[in-house]
């Protein structure tokens, strides 16, 4: 399967099962998950209703990191063997990652208003996401400037993988700089830390997350494969 | 697993904090929903091109 996925003809095989079964698998757990979170899951003792944002926020930020590694990853494949597919792969992920990042940081934002008391503040995790985000406009400007050329796809790949020295600086952020965003209570030593009634919803909401990820990056793919066959079909005609 | 509002008007108040709370999840939604919208317009659009393309190319083999 693994190198199924690194030829072109044979990712749109796949992929032509693989995008609906995830698209159905995506449906049901948003459903699940938007409901549990809405209507059945608690409101915080100390936060009220609007811890009910973490459930959104949450998971936006693990595809916003996600999508990035994701992009590491296929940007080295790339490098390294020379795998078309990590390079489509890197290329369609980022605008969308860029997206998830955005979606991050306004709900974090409009979390933090009632909570925190401010919209916005130059704290570690912030400041180390706004910077992701920036690393994802400036791998798509990069991108747009060169044209399609393997000498492109190579120059975004690097970028891309000097970038990946910001994912730890994001996930240490809150241990190193003590100031507003609370620390992790998922992923951390001694187990989560988050109550049950609000952990599971949460993680449902996450599975969603990644399954509209997967889905948006899939559907994302087949296209740029299209479109660089009738760009390739176009420049046969053209020499 | 216990219903958290006793009614609608209650579940659209979010204990007063309703535009945070459905702000956030609505700008959400509307991404999410872009996202999906732009990728189906964009696919449909690079498969039918290139489609035409290779009719074109069927029809006429060496020009």
């Amino acid at each position: 399967m693994i190198s199924g996925f690194a030829n072109p003809q044979r990712f749109l095989g796949l992929s032509a099962w693989l995008l609906p079964v995830t698209s159905l698998l995506a449906v049901v757990a948003t459903a699940i998950g938007v409901v549990w979170s809405l209507w059945y899951a608690p409101a915080d003792y100390q936060q009220g209703e609007t811890a009910r944002i973490m459930f959104i926020h949450v998971p936006s930020a693990w595809i916003a990191v996600g999508a990035y590694t994701g992009m590491a990853i296929g940007s080295l494949s790339y490098l390294v063997w020379g795998h078309a597919l990590g390079d489509i792969a890197a290329k369609v992920m980022a605008p969308i990652g860029a997206a998830f990042t955005a979606l991050c940081l306004a709900t974090g934002s409009i979390w933090g208003r009632p909570t925190w008391g401010t919209w916005w503040e130059w704290d570690g995790r912030l400041t180390s996401v706004l910077v992701l985000f920036f690393l994802y406009l400036g791998y798509m400007a990069l991108r747009s400037a060169l044209e399609e050329t393997s000498k492109a796809s190579k120059a975004a790949a690097i970028l891309c993988l000097v970038g990946t020295i910001n994912i730890p600086i994001i996930r240490f952020s809150v241990e190193w700089w003590n100031t507003l965003h609370q620390k992790a209570s998922i992923i951390r030593e001694g187990g989560p830390s988050l109550d049950p009634s609000m952990l599971h919803p949460l993680l449902v909401m996450g599975v969603a997350y990644l399954l509209i990820f997967a889905a948006l990056t899939l559907a994302a793919m087949r296209a740029e494969i299209w479109k660089r066959s009738a760009d390739a079909i176009l420049a046969r005609q053209a020499a | 697993m216990t219903p958290q509002f006793a009614s609608l008007s209650d579940f659209l108040a979010m204990g007063g904090y309703a535009p945070f709370v459905f702000g956030a999840w609505g700008l959400s939604v509307a991404v999410i929903i872009g996202l999906i919208v732009r990728v189906i317009i964009h696919g449909r659009y690079q498969k039918a091109r290139l489609a035409a393309l290779r009719s074109e190319k069927a029809e006429s083999p060496t020009p």
